[in-house]
């Protein structure tokens, strides 16, 4: 099988090796969580969230929610 | 017993103590009901008949002999199809799992049969409560008993369809990204997430640690608090009353933006809401619009820390089994391969703080109110309008955060689809959610009818 050098060969934890059969799901995977984090990095929260090294202040009521 | 008497569980319960019906005749009738709808709604995928018969006359004999148990004693239940009940198959809907028997029931199930309810069986939902709709398996997707030919919501889909179809008064579901009160929105029901990690986990099949929970769903509200009351051995139970209670000094805060500035809720949809909204305003509540982080930061959060939950799960399976799962799973479930360690840890850093937030402004409020779902549902034959919906909805905040949220009737659309709201309340407090729901379904009986299927069977 020839490849694109983009195209998926497998997971990056290598559970899942790209063979005929899987292959444009791997690459519509990869697509969809590219965009998905894309997405979510662009969130004014995930920047509010991210912390300075040694600056987190966890809400107690938060972690509580867990339960 | 006439038709439409004793449909809900403090009805049946009342029944049983006046000596007016027996668990007997409940279960008949449930078993009855399901034979005459089920070939055409699809949501049993196991009926414990045998079982359920027995123990229904144990439990005649007991109450008749003055040992009643519980309120929920001689209450026929089923359980979405990814809950144990000891000796049943656990199939999750899934080939992966078909001859998957349980040596235990869990944990939520142990205690309702404790307090004396009757298993009856186990519900569609939609591939290990990720998948689906899915027409690539062997058992085909629950139906819609408002109309069969649209979606039932997801992913306790069986579950959402035996409760609306009178099937069976209390259902179990599963409530990952609003998997209970997705499909309690779309069959016009009542949806409890409670508070994550008040009912136990054990026993049932994980999609996400983070994000999943057990909860009720039931015809009305007070059957549905007295269900989550023995799931979680709490007391929300509101004291019955003739009148419709008042709702005085209650502080709503109404969260519109979600359906009217980062998405657009169906036009019915936000009527409804705001009808809804007119009868708590009349009943005494103090409501005003609160403000939140947009609707989309949510979703994508909680889609983050799901789907590399759920690969994770099932990484195994699908390197084994692949082709076994349902294409809808696969699409689904797959992306978490390739979300990196680093985002999943922001994406639950995330988590927290919404969470902080959330608590903030429900300091201002005893509740809070917004949509559940932003459009009637689907027709399954409109694919682009099915995808399209499984993201319009405002029930990802409240999975992120924890706190419980409640799905409730709020009308039906000129189309005869349910409509619906939600109520989320502080963590621990469900009492107050299930305070204004009850108030709701008493001023506006209503919005709490039965799909005409139910109401054709009465005459």
């Amino acid at each position: 099988m020839t490849r694109d050098r983009d195209d998926v060969m497998a997971t990056p934890d290598g559970y899942l090796v790209a063979t005929p059969a899987n292959s444009a799901e791997l690459q519509a995977a990869r697509e969809h969580a590219a965009e998905l984090v894309a997405r979510f990095r662009k969130g004014r929260g995930y920047r509010e969230s991210e912390p300075e090294f040694g600056m987190m202040r966890p809400d107690r009521r938060a972690s509580g929610a867990d339960g | 017993m006439l038709m439409g008497e004793f449909e809900t569980i403090s009805e049946i319960s009342a029944g049983y103590v006046s000596g007016e019906v027996s668990p007997s005749e409940i279960v008949a009738r449930c078993l009855g009901r399901i034979e005459r709808f089920d070939h055409s709604l699809n949501a049993f995928l196991c009926v414990a008949r045998d079982h359920a018969l027995a123990a229904a006359a144990t439990a005649d004999a007991e109450i008749r002999a003055g040992r009643r148990l519980s309120t929920l004693h001689g209450i026929p239940f089923a359980l979405k199809d990814i809950i144990d009940r000891e000796g049943f198959a656990t199939t999750a809907h899934s080939r992966l799992l078909a001859d998957n028997v349980a040596a235990r029931s869990a944990a939520c199930v142990r205690k309702l049969e404790a307090a004396g309810a009757i298993f009856l069986g186990k519900l569609a939902t939609h591939e290990f409560a990720i998948g689906g709709p899915a027409f690539d398996l062997p058992v085909p997707p629950a139906r819609n008993p408002w109309n069969r030919d649209h979606f039932t919501g997801g992913s306790s889909s069986g579950s959402g369809v035996a409760v609306a179809a009178r099937m069976v008064p209390l259902a179990l579901g599963t409530d990952t990204n609003g998997s209970v009160r997705n499909p309690a929105a779309a069959c016009g029901i009542v949806g409890m997430k409670p508070t994550r990690g008040l009912i136990s986990l054990d026993g049932v099949i994980e999609l996400s640690r983070s994000l999943d929970v057990v909860g009720p769903m039931t015809s009305d509200v007070t059957g549905n608090a007295l269900a989550l009351d023995v799931l979680a051995g709490i007391s929300t139970t509101l004291p019955a009353k003739s009148s419709v209670p008042s709702l005085a000094g209650l502080r709503i805060g109404v969260i519109r933006r979600f359906y009217r500035h980062d998405m657009i809720a169906a036009p019915e949809m936000d009527a409804g809401i705001e009808s809804a909204l007119g009868v708590l305003g009349e009943l005494g509540a103090e409501i005003s619009e609160v403000d939140a982080p947009p609707l989309s930061e949510f979703a994508d959060c909680n889609r983050v820390i799901l789907v590399a939950e759920a690969y994770s799960v099932h990484r195994k399976s699908l390197r084994s089994r692949y082709a076994d799962y349902s294409k809808s799973l696969r699409e689904r479930v797959l992306p978490g391969a390739f979300i990196q360690a680093a985002d999943y840890e922001a994406a639950r850093r995330l988590q927290r703080h919404f969470t902080s937030g959330m608590n903030r402004i429900l300091d201002g409020f005893d509740v809070l109110v917004t949509a559940t779902n932003l459009d009637p549902p689907a027709r399954f034959d409109q694919d682009d309008v099915l995808t399209a919906q499984y993201t319009r909805h405002a029930r990802a905040p409240f999975s992120l955060t924890g706190h419980p949220a409640l799905s409730v009737p709020v009308g039906v659309s000129a189309d005869g689809l349910p409509l619906a709201m939600q109520i989320i309340g502080k963590h621990h407090d469900e009492r107050s959610v299930y305070r204004v729901a009850l108030a709701h379904e008493m001023a506006n009986p209503p919005a709490f009818a039965a799909p005409p299927l139910v109401r054709g069977e009465r005459g």
